[in-house]
């Protein structure tokens, strides 16, 4: 695609219509300063190819003029596959899009609206089916070709881009037959298979087979399982049958055997038959027998318990005779108690009388002694006791004082070695006086005791004053209180006086109790008169107590005996009535006897009888009895067996008859012939189903392969270029798999270096040998318009010549069009198409 | 004295590797049959043998029960058949069914009695179970005074190629028997002069590796201790074919599909087995051929057996087309039937893409 004209009006800067002519053969130099619209003209290209005229977002509204109600409107005109276009389009108000063609010497609407915008996509690179409408943000290949202002760096691809180069290296891909090759093997391989996966589609033919196999497997396993069983039964059956058979001829043969042992048997049957019948009527005449002997036991018994009785009635009855009546006997106890109780208290009365005689006795001597005692105290004139406690206070009072005052004196000791002559001066024993040798004398006195010794001396001893004089004053007075007074003689007058007062206070109480025991002595005395007045003779003599409790217990004693007596009469008597009765019922003694005998006879006579038949039966042979039960057992477990093996036999046989209803073997045989006839189709179609399956993937797989190689191929492009603009070998370029430069691989270096490492010149030029590369790639077999917006500013003016010159050679296969605020740096080209916007 | 020697019917046979044409294999078995029957009335013979497998299995339909019956009773003579160890008389089996009460006939013989016949005996030898019981003859007893001609009938195989066979080689002569009609072998006794013993085979083909299936015997016997005459007669209708070719050259494909073509008949079946290499323009042929195939024959079948495909003259577009095709080739050519395959789809769909 070549442009041949842009026109913009109310878009941005540019209010009124302008239009820029641009050289097809030539590099074009749009130039002028800042804010002249340089931009504005790539914005508008951008428009006119890819913008939908029906957007109306803020990247539309921000073209329109600043304080103006204007529709932008951009005019391309181009040329593309060999022929000439206009597009006019016009944005917000009067939005419209029209595609127009020349044709004879005028443009000539070919398509409008959404039509002629998507038919401008593809002349920007779109590839059918790509387009995106209104929405679509993507910019085709013009994302390399076109490098917006101060925007070199290649930062993304565009995915249709990627597609294109692949394609253009891959040159196969784009060709008529490779695409039908790879739409046929992939309808072929979707047959089965699911499109992104390895497996197969639900419903496909491969596996509408496989399930039906399946299906078919199931069925003939069933069947098969049928028949096996089948076989199984009637390998049963067959067991049972032999078993059956064998039963039968055991079965057979015992009945053989039953029936040989024949007479000998019913000979058997009837002697047991007979035996068992004289068994048992051994058992009742025995049985009679024991209740024969028995009742006459009983009778017997019974007599002889009578006869006893008779005797003790007997004795009884005497016994009672000599008891005589209870109540006579009762009569005389009853009297004898009475009197022995009246006898218990007369006695006692007797007794405690005449002790209370001799208490009233005592009571009178008591009396008159009182009254010598009274006389006696009279008599003796003793002093009361307080009177003699009085005396012996004022005694013991004296002798107090008479010590204090010993105290209170001076004591002198003289002791006389020769005899000699003295004379107490002061002190007691006072005045002259001998002594002897050997002789003591104490002498007392204070307050001093003055002793003259003649020829000697004369001694004064002095001491303490005391109150000597007080002392002998308070004795004085004592004494002269005490008198003549003899006190042991008042103390013995005491003394004997207590001892008869003692004696009456004793003697006083026996006297005072004197009359009322009188009176209780005459009352007594008046009762023992009157058991005196009933047994006279017990004036004489009290009666003897003891006899007479001996003659009542006698009595006691003879009452119930008579009691006893007639309780044991009366029982005998009473216990005879019942025994005659019954004697009364039974039959008589001869009778049973008779009896008796009779059923012994009989018993014996039937125990003979009984050893002739098993004397019989024993001459017969042994064991006949136990084998017939034997055989009868046997025989009916026999018959048990076979009925039971029958029918086992009879189910299974209806079981298996059931089975084979079913006809299993017909099912399975139309089972497995249809399961052949699919496995044959099954493998010739897994066989191609796989091969669909191979080849889609081997397809891919090369085509896949060959696509990654691409990135390969733009870089060494790029590395090219590169050294073509740096004059000399800087490193590989190593491009990403979408195709951005990745990094530089110096050749001195084994690892790549990281751009951001590079100058900005040279990352520029980087980019700019990529874009060149891909730009050559993507132009090879169209021509492209391609812009470098304000690029190349790191670049230094070596290189840029080089550049330029690269740019210029390519004229013929791409139109370059550049937007500069500085055309100086451009006036190497020799042939440019500068226009100016200044 | 003349009878009829037949065996092996398979009624109902079980015919996977007959596919779906199991059921036309199965309703031509009773029209041979009634071939037999025709037979048996146009030759006057005083009575029909069958030795045996009447049946496939103990359980045929009572459809195929009924109508085989139907088929022995209208031989015109006494036919009497043995239960063979494909239909052994078992409980709930074949020979249960009350049809074989009912037939004028038809005797099922169902135990090791003789069964008296003018101017003979026929001891006859059922089967009890599926699997071999030893000798089935040695219950035959040694030759009577009142004999006569004295036939053996019986079901089992002969000592061959190291297999154990039930029935003795030396039965005739060690059991006294003017003949001995034998069941089992689906191919028929290739001697059959000088012989007292014979295999008269399959009443039809039942697999590709029958050798002489497909007749029966008209025996013929003068008298006891005279030498039988046995003649083979044909009534089995499919023919069982098998084509084995090895492909070399580029053509030897089409001239494998020309020859399979000139053999076709709705009374055949084919078993095609093919190997060596197929160049793609054969491959097609062939491919051609097989979805042609169930119209041509009873039954046919195309085994490719190791069969390579070559690359052809397909010219494939330079670019990842001819390196998937190399990839293919190479797999194919290490013996990988898938590659094989796919690399046939591949010259095909380019050659029809137009390259």
């Amino acid at each position: 695609m070549i442009v041949r004209r842009i026109e913009v009006e109310a878009f941005r800067r540019f209010v009124d219509r302008r239009s820029v002519e641009l050289d097809p053969t030539k590099i074009n130099v749009v130039h002028g300063p800042n804010g002249r619209g340089k931009s504005t003209l790539l914005e508008a290209m951008r428009f006119g190819f890819l913008r939908s005229h029906k957007a109306g977002g803020a990247d539309v509204t921000e073209v329109v003029p600043w304080g103006r109600e204007l529709g932008p409107k951009v005019a391309i005109e181009f040329e593309a596959d060999g022929r000439r276009y206009r597009a006019e389009k016009q944005y917000l108000h009067g939005a419209s899009a029209k595609l127009m063609e020349w044709r004879d010497g005028r443009f000539e609407a070919v398509s409008e609206g959404p039509s002629a915008e998507e038919k401008l996509r593809l002349f920007a690179g779109m590839r059918p089916g790509f387009d995106k409408g209104a929405k679509g943000t993507d910019e085709f290949w013009t994302s390399v070709l076109w490098s917006p202002q101060g925007a070199l760096e290649l930062q993304s691809i565009d995915g249709s881009v990627l597609e294109q180069v692949r394609a253009s290296l891959g040159a196969q891909m784009e060709s008529g037959v490779v695409r039908r090759v790879i739409a046929e093997v992939a309808q072929l391989a979707n047959v089965n298979w699911t499109p992104s996966k390895e497996d197969l589609k639900k419903g496909s033919p491969v596996r509408a087979i496989e399930e039906r196999l399946a299906e078919l497997a199931r069925q003939i396993d069933t069947n098969r399982a049928e028949l096996s069983e089948m076989d199984r039964l009637r390998a049963e059956i067959a067991a049972l049958g032999a078993s059956i058979t064998e039963i039968e001829a055991t079965h057979a043969e015992r009945l053989r055997e039953q029936e040989s042992l024949g007479a000998d048997l019913d000979k058997v049957h009837a002697l047991e038959q007979q035996i068992a019948l004289e068994a048992k009527s051994l058992e009742q005449a025995s049985l009679q027998d024991r209740t024969v002997r028995q009742e006459l036991e009983r009778r017997r018994a019974a007599e002889e318990r009578l006869a006893e009785l008779t005797g003790q009635l007997e004795r009884s009855s005497l016994r009672r005779v000599r008891a005589g009546e209870p109540s006579a006997a009762k009569e005389r106890k009853e009297r004898l108690s009475a009197m022995w109780s009246e006898t218990l208290r007369y006695v006692q009365g007797r007794k405690e009388r005449d002790a209370l005689a001799g208490r009233v006795r005592e009571a009178e001597e008591a009396a008159a002694r009182v009254k010598a005692i009274d006389e006696a105290l009279a008599a003796l004139q003793a002093p009361s006791r307080q009177r003699l406690d009085a005396l012996t206070s004022l005694r013991a009072k004296i002798e107090r004082l008479e010590a204090q005052l010993e105290s209170a004196l001076l004591h002198v000791e003289f002791s006389a070695e020769r005899a000699l002559d003295l004379e107490v001066l002061e002190g007691e024993p006072g005045g002259p006086r001998s002594m002897q040798a050997g002789e003591r004398l104490t002498i007392s006195g204070s307050p001093a005791v003055r002793v003259r010794v003649e020829g000697v001396g004369e001694w004064n001893a002095t001491g303490p004053a005391g109150s000597v004089s007080q002392i002998r004053e308070e004795l004085s007075r004592a004494r002269a209180e005490w008198g003549a007074a003899d006190l042991e003689e008042l103390r013995r007058r005491r003394e004997q006086a207590d001892e008869l007062e003692r004696e009456r206070i004793e003697r006083g109480t026996s006297a005072l109790s004197y009359l009322a025991l009188a009176q209780q002595l005459e009352s007594m005395s008046e009762a023992c008169s009157r058991s005196e007045g009933r047994f006279p003779e017990w004036r004489n003599a009290a009666p003897d107590a003891d006899a007479i409790a001996l003659e009542l217990r006698a009595a006691e004693q003879a009452e119930a005996e008579a009691r006893e007596a007639e309780s044991e009469w009366k029982r005998l008597s009473e216990s005879e009535v019942p025994l005659r009765k019954d004697l009364d019922t039974m039959q008589a003694l001869a009778e049973l006897e008779s009896k008796a005998n009779a059923a012994a006879v009989q018993a014996r006579r039937i125990e003979l009888n009984l050893g002739d038949l098993r004397e019989q039966r024993e001459k017969l042979p042994a064991g006949l009895s136990e084998r017939g039960a034997q055989l009868e057992s046997e025989i009916a477990r026999f018959a048990g067996a076979m009925d039971e093996a029958r029918q086992r036999r009879a189910e299974r046989t209806g079981s298996l008859a059931e089975k084979a209803a079913r006809t299993p073997y017909a099912t399975l045989t139309k089972a497995e012939e249809e399961s052949e006839e699919l496995r044959v189709k099954y493998e010739r179609e897994r066989l191609r189903a796989e091969a669909a399956l191979l080849l889609r993937k081997t397809l891919n797989a090369a085509k896949q392969e060959m696509l990654e190689s691409s990135a390969g191929e733009v870089g060494r492009a790029a590395t090219a270029l590169l050294e073509e603009i740096t004059g000399t070998r800087l490193g590989d370029v190593e491009l990403s798999a979408d195709l951005a430069p990745a990094g530089l691989c110096p050749e001195s270096l084994g690892d790549a270096v990281d751009l951001g490492q590079l100058s900005g010149g040279e990352l520029e030029q980087v980019h700019f040998a990529t874009r060149l590369a891909l730009a050559d790639i993507l132009c090879r077999d169209e021509p492209g318009l391609v812009v470098f917006d304000d690029a190349l500013m790191a670049t230094d003016d070596d290189r840029l010549r080089q550049i330029l010159a690269m740019l210029e050679a390519r004229t013929a296969k791409m139109q370059v069009l550049i937007l500069t605020c500085h055309p100086e740096r451009y006036s190497p080209f020799r042939d440019a198409n500068l226009i100016s916007l200044a | 004295m003349r009878f009829l020697h037949t065996s092996d019917w398979h009624i109902g046979l079980k015919a996977a590797h007959a596919g779906q044409a199991g059921e036309k294999l199965r309703a031509a078995r009773i029209e041979a049959g009634r071939r037999v029957a025709g037979l048996a009335r146009a030759k006057s013979i005083d009575f029909v043998l069958v030795a045996g497998d009447t049946f496939d299995s103990s359980n045929p339909r009572a459809s195929e029960i009924v109508e085989t019956a139907e088929v022995l009773d209208g031989m015109g003579c006494p036919v009497f058949v043995i239960p063979g160890n494909h239909d052994p008389d078992v409980p709930a089996g074949v020979w249960e069914h009350g049809v074989w009460t009912q037939l004028r006939n038809v005797r099922v013989l169902r135990t090791k009695d003789l069964v008296a016949v003018p101017h003979g005996t026929i001891y006859p030898c059922p089967l009890g179970s599926r699997w071999g019981a030893g000798d089935p003859m040695a219950w035959i007893p040694a030759r009577g005074d009142s004999d006569g001609v004295r036939i053996g009938l019986a079901h089992g195989g002969l000592p061959a190629a190291g297999v154990d066979g039930d029935i003795r080689t030396d039965a005739a002569e060690r059991y006294g028997l003017d003949y001995v009609a034998l069941g089992d072998w689906h191919s028929a006794s290739q001697r059959l002069e000088g012989v007292r013993m014979a295999y008269c085979g399959s009443l039809e083909t039942t697999a590709f590796d029958d050798r002489d299936a497909g007749n029966v015997l008209l025996v013929e016997l003068p008298g006891a201790g005279e030498m039988p005459r046995i003649e083979k007669r044909r009534v089995g209708a499919i023919e069982w074919m098998r084509v084995e070719r090895r492909l070399q050259h580029e053509g030897d494909g089409a001239a494998l599909v020309e020859e399979v073509r000139a053999l076709a008949g709705a009374q055949r079946l084919l078993d095609v087995r093919v190997s060596g290499s197929l160049f793609p323009q054969d491959a097609e042929r062939l491919d051609t051929l097989e979805s042609q195939l169930p119209e041509m024959f009873l039954h046919a079948r195309l085994l490719r057996e190791g069969l390579a495909t070559g690359e052809g003259d397909v010219e494939l577009p330079p670019g990842f087309l001819a390196e998937a095709g190399r990839r293919l080739c190479e797999m194919a050519g290490n013996g990988d039937p898938v590659a094989a395959q796919a690399l046939r789809e591949l010259a095909r769909i380019a050659r029809e893409a137009g390259a």
